[in-house]
């Protein structure tokens, strides 16, 4: 799973941390089926400009036969500082 | 899963510390949301199977289930079916429980039989194949 940051300020930013919380796909596909890592690191954005980093999104084996061609939702959160 | 691209947009937010024997500094904190979403697999369906026979053994055979990304499926689940009346009847042979080959053989009671293949991959089940072609064990 790719993240794209984008920097909308007139600074230069560096992230620190890019959470993902998934959401049920459906009452019968739940988001304990699907997990994705979380980014910590150091990650450098200027001014107006976008990075991106790769987090690993993983399906359980368990994950019943109602998770066929299910959509997760996924809501994103970040922390970091200026550069 | 198939690959999606997330996008978070930040704001910055500016915070004055100020020392009280250095000059003023600035620090900057941010934070920033944003959401996506992320499409599972679906199984595929079986591919239509074909049915010989050599005496009162059937063996079936079939093309590969996959993927979207090319992936073939883990196993197979393989029914028989009575050709005249539809009614289901249990498999025997190397064509019994999940199947990691796409081929198999049973012997077979005298009577006229269709197979159908059905991917299955752990929890997940893919649609049955189209029906085979007919095969038919005579009466000895």
């Amino acid at each position: 799973l790719v993240l794209t940051v984008f920097n909308q300020s007139k600074v230069g930013i560096t992230v620190t941390s890019i959470t993902t919380t998934v959401g049920n796909a459906s009452a019968a596909c739940p988001a304990a089926d699907f997990y994705v890592t979380r980014f910590t690191g150091s990650l450098a954005i200027p001014a107006f400009h976008a990075a991106s980093v790769t987090v690993v999104a993983t399906m359980s084996h368990s994950a019943p036969d109602a998770c066929q061609g299910a959509v997760f939702p996924l809501y994103y959160s970040g922390l970091g500082h200026g550069s | 899963v198939r690959k999606l691209t997330g996008v978070i947009s930040v704001l910055v937010v500016c915070v004055l510390v100020a020392g009280s024997t250095s000059p003023a500094t600035a620090a900057w904190s941010i934070s920033g949301l944003g959401s996506a979403g992320a499409g599972a697999d679906a199984m595929p369906a079986g591919l239509a199977p074909t049915a010989s026979t050599a005496g009162s053994t059937v063996t079936v055979g079939w093309p590969a289930a996959t993927f979207a990304d090319g992936t073939a499926v883990a196993g197979y689940v393989v029914n028989r079916y009575n050709a005249s009346t539809g009614a289901s009847a249990t498999v025997g042979g190397s064509c019994g429980g999940v199947i990691t080959n796409t081929s198999c053989s049973e012997a077979v009671a005298p009577g006229s039989w269709i197979y159908t293949d059905t991917p299955v991959q752990l929890n997940w089940t893919g649609t049955a194949s189209p029906l085979s072609n007919t095969i038919t064990i005579p009466l000895t």
